[in-house]
């Protein structure tokens, strides 16, 4: 009964943190940037003010959009939510821990990317359109490298549950540094490549901003607020994998829950201004770069996957 | 046509004894019903009945027969003139796919040749399954067998021909239930009456060839733009899973792993039912986007969502089953299988864990490339805005068209929530095939018998609760009522009023929405699109060669068959 009660209060607080962090991340992350470039930089709490600016408007709707393209926001924010209560942030034995498979946390990211790309044929439009094959594009050639790495977990420890996963990469130490290298690399390209980029920059700053550019008001809302999220659970997902130390186990206290809140804040901060930084100082791969980077993602993957099996044959 | 599902139904309860029906040079016809002769009579007759929903020549009925018999024969000439008759009568009955109808009969003559070299020594030959389950194929009989199995169920599954795009298809869902019959035979075959007696090295070519079979559909299907054509292709990158999951299913058989065989034969059967499903739900939708649009060109389609909702509705439901995104019948069967990959190389060395990893990156290019071709079909082909005029003025199906589309959408549906509704029927064939009692779980699909799983019913009630609460905050919003205006389009002009659906040449169109991946594959003037072209155009040609083997190819088939006849007798 006490752990059903602990799982509970520990999936409420972390969707509440997951929430509220994901905006927060976002303005972080501009922040950093503005510094970068020699500009002072909006408040760490614009995103949320743009938010609940944008979620008062009168929604406007593109011309011919049906229910489709009304209800794309609701059923990706919807996906990426459910995604994000999967994923641990501050403890592990979450009420939803049986059902965190990886394979699961894929395809709902994958379900987001593919109501993305109907929303931005739904619209009719050049632009929509080409967001939308781009999206694909590097949906499907990022695919491999994912299976790759859940290839490499499961075999460390012998399930695909995310949870079960972080509970054995806490308690073994990670005697593979040479399987995982490639395989954060591996990670890391994916996450570089497919992200959408320059939040709050000009229109068109990615491309995958194609897609959702007939959007407005308080639907924009919940697009922006979905891109946050998704970025959320990738970091987050990053940090439970390769940064595993804090996490409080199944059936902590609430002592253990606050040195894994402060972990988690300080693991999301560090990665996350990591990627404002490379998002600065590297330029966005050319849309004909990223199936190549992809596809070298791919094969450190494989490499990884190969590592691991010799070493695991040496022992 | 009710009666025949009925009597369908009603012969799906069950028996074991084979029936004789005395007919035919072998004594007779012999009829049975097993677990696995259930399953896949329950999927054909949903078929045989949605074909026979509308009519058609009267060759229709022979083939819709002979496909919902099939699973029911109980020895090899039974097994091979069911099949045969199917796959000849089904291409026969429409016009559109007549070019495909010496391809079925090449398909038809290796079976027959396979029949032979799996009958046991001894006359009169016995023919029955129960006679050819004690012979243990080895050496180069058992690559005659599998290769001639696989090329049989290949003639139906393999590089769809394309079809004048003028003529309307005729029982449209029959070339699906053939494929569906096609991979029943390959299981009988190879892991049924070849049995615990095949050979362990079949995983490793089955696996091989079923992930290149599933890279090579989904990219032909993302590349094409006749409706049917795309669901053939896309039949062909199914049916190349399914062909690696029984290659999984056997190496782990032959590694001595049979609850990861269970599992790995359990999933390849769901994905088999619930791509049975998808594909009979979106080649209905496809037929009346026909009828109603006047075309099946995704190049003239688009705009359907607004003047044909019911069909979009359920093709996209078909669709997303197609993708195997969660939630829905596919995602289930895709996830046991890549469960079983997953854990398949804690059973080898590492050359084979090697090749695992590559078998099972290709694997998952496969799914995604199904799942790009699953929302170009529909992005393209129902959403937007139409591309002709004929298309702005689409009408929906008749009744009984909606009514089996909102059936089958139903079926997808729940299959979706709640898989294991299907595992406790796929449950006894496992259990037959493989010797091993799978886990019985109700809610959840796990991987390890007691470990935690897929829990289709719990993400469900998660996401519902999410789209519920966002739903009921965008309601209490201030009630302001939505303003439509023109597309923002990127500050495009409105277009002119003799342009009411907007300018076509503005909309991304079929070919540009494919594009992008296929460049990916090499970019236009680049020496590596020239290599791609060349492989193309001879992998075109050793497909064209294969599907119209002409007269002289024909007869050579012919002989080899009958070499392969006496090699069984002798």
């Amino acid at each position: 009964m006490g752990r059903v009660v602990s799982g509970v209060a520990s999936l409420l607080l972390h969707a509440a943190l997951m929430l509220v962090g994901a905006p927060l991340l976002a303005g972080v992350q501009s922040r950093v940037r503005a510094r970068l470039l020699g500009r002072v930089g909006p408040p760490l709490a614009q995103p949320w003010r743009n938010l609940v600016r944008l979620w008062r408007k009168r929604p406007v709707l593109p011309g011919p959009a049906s229910w489709l393209f009304e209800g794309a926001p609701f059923a990706r924010l919807s996906a990426v939510v459910v995604a994000a209560l999967l994923v641990p942030s501050f403890a592990l034995g979450m009420a939803t821990a049986p059902a965190s498979d990886l394979l699961v946390l894929a395809g709902l990211l994958a379900f987001d990317r593919c109501v993305l790309a109907l929303a931005g044929y739904e619209t009719g439009t050049a632009l929509g359109g080409m967001g939308a094959s781009r999206t694909t594009l590097a949906a499907v050639w990022a695919a491999p490298t994912m299976v790759l790495v859940i290839l490499l977990l499961t075999t460390l420890t012998g399930t695909s549950n995310l949870q079960a996963i972080c509970a054995a990469l806490l308690e073994v130490p990670q005697g593979l540094a040479i399987a995982w290298l490639p395989a954060a690399a591996a990670l890391a390209i994916v996450g570089f490549a497919t992200a959408r980029r320059g939040q709050g920059g000009p229109p068109l700053a990615s491309m995958q901003d194609a897609a959702a550019l007939e959007y407005s008001g308080p639907a924009l809302a919940l697009v922006v607020l979905s891109e946050q999220v998704r970025m959320l659970v990738w970091i987050s997902l990053v940090a439970a994998l390769v940064l595993p130390f804090g996490l409080a186990p199944a059936g902590a206290g609430p002592l253990a829950w606050g040195v894994g809140v402060v972990a988690w804040v300080a693991k999301v901060g560090l990665l996350g201004v990591a990627v404002a930084v490379l998002d600065t100082t590297a330029a966005e791969p050319a849309m004909a770069r990223v199936p190549a980077a992809l596809g070298v993602a791919a094969a450190l993957a494989f490499l990884a996957a190969v590592f691991l099996f010799a070493s695991q044959g040496l022992a | 046509m009710a009666g025949l599902v009925l009597s369908a139904l009603g012969l799906a309860g069950g028996w074991t004894d084979p029936i004789a029906v005395p007919l035919g040079p072998t004594g007779g016809l012999y009829w049975t019903c097993d677990a696995l002769s259930a399953l896949f009579a329950l999927v054909l007759c949903a078929v045989g009945a949605t074909a026979a929903l509308d009519g058609g020549p009267p060759r229709l009925p022979v083939a819709i027969w002979a496909t919902v018999l099939t699973p029911f024969a109980a020895d090899g000439f039974t097994l091979v003139l069911c099949f045969g008759l199917a796959a000849v009568a089904s291409r026969g009955a429409d016009p559109a796919n007549r070019p495909g109808i010496e391809q079925a009969a090449c398909g038809v003559l290796c079976l027959v040749a396979m029949v032979a070299l799996l009958t046991p020594p001894g006359a009169p030959p016995n023919l029955r399954f129960a006679a050819m389950r004690t012979v243990s194929p080895e050496g180069a009989q058992a690559t005659a067998i599998l290769l001639l199995a696989l090329l049989g169920a290949a003639s139906q599954l393999a590089w769809p021909a394309r079809a004048s795009l003028q003529t309307e298809p005729i029982g449209a869902p029959l070339p699906g239930g053939v494929a569906i019959a096609s991979l029943y035979v390959l299981i009988r075959v190879l892991l049924d009456l070849c049995g615990p007696a095949a050979p362990g090295w079949w995983g490793a070519p089955l696996l091989i060839l079923g992930a290149g079979g599933a890279v090579l559909g989904g990219l032909r299907a993302h590349a094409e733009d006749d409706l049917l054509v795309i669901l053939g292709a896309s039949r062909m990158g199914a049916a190349g899973l399914t062909v690696a999951g029984l290659g999984a299913a056997l190496a782990a058989r032959d590694a001595d792993a049979p609850a990861l065989a269970a599992l790995a034969l359990g999933g390849t059967l769901l994905h088999v039912v619930s791509y049975a499903l998808a594909d009979l739900l979106l080649t209905l939708c496809a037929a009346a986007a026909m009828r109603g649009a006047g075309t099946r060109a995704l190049s003239r389609l688009g705009g359907l969502i607004r003047s044909m909702p019911g069909v979009t509705l359920g093709a996209m439901a078909g669709a997303a089953s197609l993708a195997s995104l969660p939630l829905t019948a596919g995602f289930a069967g895709r996830w046991m299988m890549l469960q079983s990959l997953l854990a398949l190389p804690q059973t080898c060395g590492i050359w084979q864990q090697a090749g695992i990893a590559a078998v099972l990156a290709a694997v998952a290019l496969g799914t995604a490339l199904a799942a790009a071709a699953a929302v170009r079909l529909i992005g393209i082909g129902f959403l937007g805005r139409p591309r002709t005029p004929r298309t702005a003025a689409a009408a929906e199906p008749s009744h009984r068209v909606r009514l089996a589309v909102a059936g089958l959408a139903g079926l997808c549906a729940l299959l979706g929530v709640w898989p294991s509704f299907v595992l406790l029927l796929i449950r006894p064939v496992v259990a037959r095939l493989m010797d091993v009692d799978g886990a019985r779980r109700l809610l959840v699909i796990p991987a390890q018998v007691d470990g935690p799983g897929y829990a289709a019913p719990g993400i469900a009630a998660l996401l519902a609760l999410c789209g519920l609460l966002l739903a009921w905050l965008a309601r209490s919003r201030a009630g302001q009522e939505g303003q439509r205006v023109p597309a923002w389009d990127g500050g495009l002009d409105e277009p002119p009023p003799w342009l009411p659906f907007g300018d076509p040449a503005t909309q991304y169109s079929a070919a540009s929405a494919s594009q992008a991946l296929l460049q990916s594959l090499g970019c236009p003037g680049t020496p590596r699109q020239a290599r791609f072209q060349v492989a193309k155009q001879w992998a075109g040609k050793a497909a064209d060669r294969f599907c119209r083997p002409g007269a002289g190819g024909l007869v050579g088939l012919l002989l080899v068959v009958v070499g392969l006849l006496l090699w069984g007798a002798w």
